[in-house]
C-alpha cells in the first residue's frame, strides 16, 4: 500500500470513529427517539422549547454521553499503549499490562474497597497505585545489567506478580459478602456507572499522554531495529524509551483506574492495524488510536445493550479479541 | 579521519583491549582481522560510542569523540550491522529514511530534505528499484545494500561494518564488496571486520590484525599477510599460493596427515 | 536378556504398589460412618432434623458451634454464651455490639460451601457438642451434613429457617439446646413480623405495590434482583423488586447483578435502597447521574442500616426480620402498624442483646427513614 493510500485509510478510520459515536448516541436501554435526541443536542446551542423530558436530557448528558466518551478514551489509551510497548520492547506480544500498570491499579482498587472508600476514591487509589507500581518497575528495571528492555519486562513480571499476590490476599481477608464481590467485579473490567468526572479525569491525562507519543512516533520506529543500531543512528535511546514508556504507561494507568482491567485491546488492535497500514509508526500509531476507540466503543455497545444486565466488558473483549487475534496471526503468510 | 590511540577496555576484570592504536583515513578500506574473542566487536563498540569507560582516546577529525552527543556522533560515524531478520517489517524506503533521524529537524519526523537524502543514498547504491519493497522479502545481499544506504543517508563519512558479507552467498558477497570499493573511491572511510583473509587481499587497502587485545600486525595485505600471520592468528598451518601477477593470493590447508602426526 | 528381566520385575512391583495404594485410598474415603459415640453416662435421644436425618443428640447441650455465617447469626441471637467458636472472624461493626468473650472466641471457618475454610484442629479443641446449620434448604444439604458429621465425629443437624419459618426454627432450636423461654420471645417477634407483613399484603391494592430497587456496592448499581435470597425481604413485605430477570441470570450470591443507569431510568423505580458505602451522599447533586430519577427527586431513597449486620442481607439471615419491619415502615408508612424506632430498639434488645439508646437509634436511622419522620 502506498503512503497516500495509507493516509486515506487513516482518514477513513477517523470517520469510522465519528460515525460510531453518532450511532452510539441512538443506542441505549433508556428510550430517546432520534427526534428527541436531535432536540436535546441542538438545545445546547439554540433556544428550543423542550419536547422531551428532563429525564431524557439528563440521561443523555450524564449517562450516555460519558459512557460513549469513556469507551473511546479507554480504547485509545489501551491500543496506543499496546502499540508503543510492542515497538519499544521489540516484542509483538507486548501488551499494556507489561509494566504492571493493571495489577497495580487492581491492588489500589482492592485496598480502597477494603477500606470502604467511595467510588471516586477507588478510582484515585487505583491510579495512584498504578503509578507507584510503574515507578517501582522502572527503578528495578534500570538497575539490571545488560539489556535494559529485557530488564524492564522482567521487573514488570515480578512486580505484577507481587501486586496480584497482594490483591489475592486482600480478597482473602475481605468481607465475603460485600467487599469481595465488589473487588471481583472491579477486576473484571467494566464501564458501568461512568460519570462525567471519570471522563474528564481520564480524558485529560490520556490526551496529555498521547501527544508526546504521536510526536515521537518516528523515533520509536528507529528503536525497533535494535538498541545499538538506533544509538549509532543518533537517537538518544534511553530518553526516547523513557518518554514513550512513561507516556504509554501513564495513559494505561488513567484508563485502567476508571475501567478496571480490560484485556486484549492493547494486543489485538495494533496487530489488526499492522495488517492494514504496516509497521511504520507514522501510520500505525494514528491507526491504533482510531481503531482502538472504534473497537471498544462497539464492544461496549454490545455490553450495555444486549441484555438487561451488563456484561463486564473485559469478558467481551476476551471473547471477541482472542479468536480474532488467532485469526490474524494464522491468516496470510505474514509473520507476526 | 578517525584516530584511535592506546585504547584499553575491560569487562569487569577481564581486559579485552590492551592498547590499540591506529588511524583510518578517508578513501581507505581498512579490514580488521582477528579470531573470535580477539576484541573486534569491543573495538567497534568503543569507536561507535556504544561503550564508554574506555581509556585512551578516539578522535574524529581532531575532535574528541567521547565528548560528542549521539546526534553529533552520528554525523561522523555510521554503523552497518549484519543484515538480519528484524522484529517488524518495514519497507526499504522507510528503513533508509531511519538513517536520517539524526539530522531530522524538530521533534516530529523526516521531511522533504530527509526524503531527498534517502533517495540519493538509494540511487548511489543502485537499489532505487527496491524502494517500496518489503525489507524482509528481499535477498540477503539486497538487505545489506539497504543497510549501507541507510548509513549513507545518515551523512556520515566513516562507515563501520561488522562482517558485512559473512551471511551472504558468493555472488552477493562480491556485489557488496564491489560497492564498498566504489564508496571508498568517493572518499568514504570504511572499517570492516572479516573472517576471510583471502578477500582482504583483493578488496582492502590495509589490514589490521588483532590478537589478544593488541594489534599484532598492520599494513598492506600484500606486505603483511603470509603463512606465519595465518598461523599466528588462526592457529592453522597453511601453504600460500599466489597468482603470477600477484593480484590474487589464497591459502591451502596443509596435508591432514601432518596435523594427525602433530596431535599424537 | 538380563535388562529385560529386571524391567519386567520392576513393572510388577510398581503394579502391586499401585494396587495397594489404590485400595488404601478407597478404604479411607469409603470408610467412616456417621455413627456417633458418646462417653458413658451421657443421656441421648434420636432427633430427626429438617433433612430427615436421624441424629443422636445429647439431652443436655452446653457447647454449640455454627456451620457458617448465616447459622452463626441465628445462634448468637439465641444463645451467645453457649457458643465456643465462630464461623468467621467478627468485623469491627460486630465488635461494637457484642461482648468481649464472644469476640475472642476462636475462628473456626466455614464448614462447607465455596469458601471452605474449616480448621479441624481448632474445632476439636473447642469440645463442642453439636454443629448446627440453620437457614435455607441447600441442594445437597443432607450430604453436606453427613460429610461434616463423618469428618468431625460431632453431631451435625440442620434446622430450616427463612422469613416465613423463623418462629418454628427458633422453637426447635430452643428445645434442642434447652433455651425454650428465650427462643419463645424471639419466635414471637418473628411471628408478629409475619403477621404485619400479611396484613399489609392483604390491604395493598394493585397499584399501591411499591417498586423497589435494591442496589449495593460503592456504585449502587449492583442490584439484588427478584428471586435472589438477598432480596427476599422485598417480596416478603408485598413489594416488587424493580429488577426482574430470567431465572438463569439471577445471581444468588451477595454482590448482585450489575445494571447501568439507562436501565434504571427505563425502570424508574419508586423507591431505592442502597448500602452504606454507596452513593447516598451524592445522588441528589445536579450533576450526578442519579439526580433525575423520580425516586431521588421525591426523596424516596434510603441507606440500609448495617451495624452489626446489614438489615437486608449480607448475609441473608435473621437480620432480614428487622429489615422487613424497616422496609414496611418506609415503603408503606400509612399501613405500618408499629413505631419504627421502638421496633428497632426492641429487636436490638432481644436479638443482639444490646440496649440501643434513643440517640443511637436516631443516628442509626438518620439516612434511613427519609420524610416519614
Amino acid at each position: 500500500m502506498t503512503d497516500a493510500r495509507k493516509r486515506t485509510t487513516i482518514i477513513i478510520m477517523s470517520l469510522m470513529v465519528l460515525a460510531g459515536i453518532v450511532i452510539s448516541f441512538f443506542l441505549g436501554q433508556f428510550s430517546i427517539t432520534p427526534k428527541e435526541l436531535g432536540g436535546i443536542i441542538i438545545s445546547q446551542f439554540a433556544d428550543i422549547k423542550p419536547f422531551w423530558t428532563s429525564q431524557q436530557e439528563h440521561v443523555f448528558w450524564t449517562v450516555r454521553m460519558p459512557r460513549i466518551l469513556i469507551a473511546c478514551i479507554v480504547g485509545i489509551a489501551l491500543s496506543t499503549a499496546g502499540c508503543v510497548y510492542q515497538g519499544v520492547f521489540e516484542n509483538p506480544m507486548a501488551a499494556p499490562d507489561f509494566l504492571g500498570a493493571s495489577s497495580g491499579a487492581g491492588l489500589g482498587a482492592a485496598l480502597a474497597i477494603l477500606a470502604g472508600m467511595n467510588e471516586w476514591m477507588i478510582t484515585v487509589m487505583a491510579f495512584v497505585f498504578s503509578l507507584a507500581t510503574i515507578w517501582l518497575v522502572y527503578i528495578i528495571g534500570n538497575r539490571t545489567r545488560g539489556n535494559k528492555t529485557v530488564g524492564l519486562v522482567l521487573a514488570g513480571l515480578m512486580v505484577s506478580a507481587l501486586a496480584q499476590a497482594g490483591t489475592s490476599f486482600i480478597k482473602l481477608v475481605a468481607d465475603q459478602t460485600n467487599e469481595l464481590p465488589e473487588i471481583t467485579y472491579w477486576l473484571m473490567g467494566s464501564l458501568t456507572g461512568t460519570t462525567q468526572r471519570d471522563v474528564v479525569f481520564s480524558g485529560a491525562i490520556i490526551v496529555v499522554g498521547i501527544i508526546p507519543l504521536l510526536i515521537l512516533r518516528w523515533k520509536i520506529n528507529v528503536l525497533t531495529i535494535g538498541e545499538d543500531e538506533a544509538s549509532t543512528i543518533g537517537i538518544n535511546v534511553a530518553r526516547v524509551r523513557f518518554i514513550s514508556l512513561i507516556c504509554a504507561t501513564l495513559v494505561t494507568a488513567a484508563a485502567v483506574s476508571v475501567s478496571g482491567m480490560i484485556g486484549w485491546v492493547g494486543l489485538v488492535v495494533p496487530h489488526f492495524c499492522r495488517k492494514i497500514v504496516g509497521n511504520n509508526m507514522k501510520f500505525l500509531l494514528p491507526a491504533s488510536v482510531f481503531m482502538g476507540a472504534f473497537f471498544l466503543l462497539m464492544v461496549d455497545n454490545i455490553s450495555r445493550n444486549l441484555f438487561a444486565v451488563e456484561i463486564p466488558i473485559g469478558i467481551l473483549t476476551a471473547i471477541i479479541g482472542a479468536p480474532f487475534f488467532i485469526y490474524l496471526i494464522t491468516k496470510g503468510g505474514e509473520s507476526v | 579521519m578517525i584516530s584511535v590511540s592506546d585504547l584499553r577496555y575491560a569487562y569487569g576484570t577481564h581486559e579485552v583491549l590492551k592498547g590499540i592504536s591506529f588511524d583510518a583515513r578517508p578513501g581507505e578500506l581498512l579490514c580488521i582481522l582477528g579470531h573470535n574473542g580477539a576484541g573486534k566487536s569491543t573495538l567497534f563498540k568503543c569507536m561507535l560510542g556504544l561503550l564508554r569507560g574506555y581509556s585512551g582516546s578516539i578522535t574524529v577529525d581532531g575532535i574528541d569523540f567521547s565528548r560528542l552527543k549521539p546526534k553529533e556522533k552520528a554525523l561522523y560515524v555510521a554503523y552497518i550491522p549484519q543484515a538480519s531478520k528484524p522484529t517488524f517489517a518495514y519497507n526499504v524506503m522507510d528503513m533508509v529514511i531511519m538513517g536520517t533521524m539524526s539530522v531530522a529537524g524538530g521533534i516530529s519526523g523526516p521531511g522533504e530534505k530527509e526524503k531527498r537524502l534517502a533517495l540519493d543514498a538509494l540511487s548511489k547504491m543502485g537499489i532505487m528499484h527496491l524502494k517500496d519493497r518489503d525489507y524482509t522479502k528481499i535477498s540477503g545481499g539486497e538487505q545489506q545494500m539497504v543497510l549501507i544506504a541507510r548509513a549513507l543517508a545518515q551523512g556520515a563519512k566513516i562507515l563501520i561494518m561488522d562482517e558485512p558479507t559473512s551471511s551472504l552467498d558468493y555472488g552477493n558477497q562480491m556485489r557488496v564488496q564491489k560497492q564498498l570499493r566504489k564508496l571508498v573511491s568517493e572518499g568514504y572511510t570504511i572499517i570492516q571486520s572479516t573472517h576471510n583473509p583471502e578477500q582482504t587481499y583483493v578488496f582492502a587497502d590495509r589490514i589490521l590484525c588483532i590478537r589478544d587485545g593488541i594489534i599484532y600486525r598492520q599494513g598492506k595485505p600484500q606486505d603483511v599477510m603470509d603463512e606465519k600471520l595465518i598461523k599466528d592468528m588462526y592457529g592453522i598451518d597453511v601453504e600460500m599460493v599466489e597468482s603470477a601477477d600477484k593480484r590474487v593470493r589464497f591459502f591451502e590447508l596443509k596435508e591432514y596427515e601432518d596435523n594427525e602426526e602433530n596431535k599424537e | 536378556m538380563k535388562k529385560t528381566k529386571n524391567k519386567t520385575k520392576n513393572k510388577r512391583i510398581a503394579a502391586i504398589l499401585a494396587t495397594i495404594l489404590l485400595l488404601t485410598t478407597v478404604c479411607f474415603t469409603g470408610c467412616g460412618s456417621t455413627e456417633l459415640s458418646y462417653p458413658e453416662g451421657v443421656e441421648t435421644y434420636t432427633y430427626t432434623d429438617d433433612y430427615g436425618r436421624e441424629v443422636e443428640l445429647r439431652k443436655d447441650i452446653s457447647k454449640i458451634v455454627a456451620s457458617g455465617p448465616n447459622a452463626q447469626m441465628i445462634l448468637v441471637t439465641l444463645a451467645p454464651e453457649m457458643m465456643v467458636g465462630l464461623a468467621e472472624a467478627p468485623s469491627m461493626a460486630i465488635a461494637e455490639f457484642f461482648p468481649d468473650y464472644y469476640i475472642d472466641l476462636p475462628t473456626l471457618g466455614q464448614f462447607y460451601g465455596k469458601k471452605m475454610s474449616l480448621n479441624l484442629e481448632n474445632l476439636m479443641n473447642t469440645d463442642t457438642e453439636i454443629i448446627i446449620d440453620v437457614g435455607e434448604i441447600q441442594e445437597k444439604g443432607n450430604e453436606d451434613m453427613d460429610n461434616i458429621q463423618k469428618q468431625t465425629g460431632i453431631a451435625t443437624i440442620y434446622v430450616k429457617a427463612d422469613l416465613d419459618t423463623y418462629p418454628e426454627a427458633y422453637r426447635k432450636l430452643g428445645k434442642i439446646i434447652g433455651k425454650e423461654e428465650e427462643a419463645e420471645k424471639l419466635a414471637q417477634y418473628c411471628e408478629d413480623t409475619i403477621g404485619m407483613a400479611e396484613k399489609i399484603k392483604g390491604e395493598l391494592s394493585e397499584d399501591e405495590v411499591r417498586n423497589i430497587l435494591f442496589g449495593v456496592s460503592s456504585t449502587g448499581l449492583n442490584c439484588n434482583v427478584e428471586g435472589s435470597v438477598q432480596a427476599a425481604v422485598i417480596d416478603f413485605i408485598g413489594a416488587k423488586n424493580a429488577i426482574q430477570l430470567d431465572e438463569e441470570e439471577v445471581n444468588g450470591r451477595d454482590g448482585g447483578n450489575p445494571v447501568d443507569f439507562e436501565m434504571l431510568y427505563k425502570i424508574d423505580p419508586e423507591m431505592i435502597i442502597m448500602a452504606e458505602d454507596g452513593p447516598y451522599d451524592t445522588v441528589a447533586e445536579p450533576d450526578s447521574a442519579w439526580s433525575e430519577l423520580d425516586a431521588i427527586k421525591d426523596g424516596r431513597y434510603y441507606e440500609i442500616p448495617c451495624r452489626p449486620y446489614s438489615w437486608m442481607s449480607a448475609p441473608p439471615s435473621v437480620n432480614q426480620v428487622l429489615g422487613a419491619r424497616w422496609l414496611m415502615a418506609v415503603a408503606y408508612p400509612e399501613l405500618y402498624e408499629g413505631d419504627i424506632y421502638n421496633d428497632v430498639k426492641e429487636y436490638y434488645k432481644l436479638f443482639w442483646h444490646y440496649d440501643l439508646s434513643d440517640k443511637e437509634c436516631e443516628k442509626m436511622l438518620a439516612h434511613s427513614v427519609g420524610k416519614i419522620h
